[in-house]
């Protein structure tokens, strides 16, 4: 015959906590035993006084509860990830216009960040300007960028800044390399 | 002493999440808080700080998931903070799982003599054998026997083993056994 079951197991039976095989053993043996089954029914009634006097105890959220969390949720400083995500999508469209922009700008800047190139240049128009308008004057040969490939495959910028200043320096044959 | 912060609108998102929240799951909570509790008074802040709680982290709750399964969690875990908070102030034991609380028929936490009144009249003794059982031992039965869920689920929202909720809930159940049948005698 099937041992009695204990309180306990009869209890994790109630909650549906036992294995599959085990479960069917029990409900077998409560079909069988007259004292498991009494011991059964005394924890099902138990459960179901807990039940009933915790539904009798049942009472409504205080209105206070409510209006103390949201005075406590406005005093309280949003993260800053947060404070982002709120106003995203306002400030999208400008954050993306201002960052265009920046990038718009930021590349001529960068160019001028080299004025001795630029005032190289100036020079060395106006001296072949002037080499043109009178062909047969000193310095006439017109002035011309370094050719030399290694120079300018190292660094076209460096090299064309160094010639152009030659060019205004060196005026006694009026051509350089 | 820190300078008090300028009030904020709180963002959209958050409030109609919380807005939500406390309109389905208001009343259930606070239920909860009252079982665990025993108190009206302690169960109002418990159930103030959980949405509180809910509100900060909403992002972190998973769709599709309980929702009160997720906010008996926090109660459950800011009732034990509050319990170590409270031994820490006034040099108390928290009672152990075996050990019923003896409060000479008080309430576990906050004393409102007009709960002690109303629980009188009630003369539920199955109501004060629940109030003398130690916190763990009270939100086992509460969450098994009351909300009804699953061992799994139960050691999911307090954070223990399926084995701990098993042996809890005997020992719980057991111990509110004697207590009613100790009243039960009591008032013959």
């Amino acid at each position: 015959m099937t041992p009695h079951y204990d309180r306990d197991t009869l209890i994790d039976y109630l909650h549906g906590a036992l294995s599959d095989a085990a479960d069917a053993a029990v409900l077998a043996h409560l079909d069988a035993c007259d004292a498991c089954r009494a011991l059964h029914d005394e924890e099902a009634a138990f459960g179901e006084t807990l039940r009933s006097v915790a539904l009798a105890e049942e009472r409504e959220l205080p209105p206070m509860v409510k209006a103390r969390v949201w005075d406590a949720v406005r005093r309280e400083q949003p993260s800053w990830l947060e404070r982002l995500r709120a106003w995203g999508p306002r400030i999208a469209v400008p954050v993306a216009a201002a960052l265009a922009l920046a990038a718009y700008l930021g590349t001529p800047l960068r160019h001028a960040a080299v004025p001795a190139g630029v005032q190289a240049s100036y020079f060395l128009d106006e001296h072949n300007a002037e080499a043109q308008q009178n062909p047969f004057g000193p310095g006439a040969a017109p002035a011309v960028y370094a050719t030399d490939t290694q120079d300018r495959g190292n660094s076209s910028a460096a090299s064309y800044i160094d010639t152009a200043d030659a060019a205004t320096l060196d005026d006694a044959d009026g051509a350089f390399r | 002493m820190g300078v008090p912060r300028k009030p904020v609108e709180p963002t959209v998102e958050a409030s109609a999440f919380l807005e939500q929240a406390m309109e389905q799951y208001g009343k259930a909570t606070y239920n909860f808080a009252y079982r665990l509790t025993g108190n009206e008074a302690d169960a109002r802040d418990l159930t103030q700080d959980a949405f509180i709680r809910v509100y900060r982290a909403w992002r972190s709750f998973q769709p599709g998931t309980s929702f009160l399964s997720w906010i008996y969690r926090i109660v459950t875990n800011l009732y034990r903070d509050e319990l170590r908070r409270r031994k820490g102030r006034f040099q108390e034991e928290i009672p152990e799982d075996n050990a019923p609380q003896e409060f000479a028929g008080s309430r576990p936490l906050a004393v409102d003599p007009i709960e002690d009144y109303v629980s009188g009249q009630l003369g539920e003794p199955l109501a004060k054998a629940l109030a003398q059982l130690s916190p763990e031992q009270r939100q086992v039965v509460v969450l098994a026997d009351i909300e009804e869920y699953s061992y799994q689920e139960i050691a999911d929202i307090m954070g223990c083993s399926i084995g701990t909720v098993r042996s809890r809930l005997h020992r719980a159940r057991a111990l509110l056994r004697r207590l009613v049948l100790r009243a039960q005698q009591e008032q013959r």
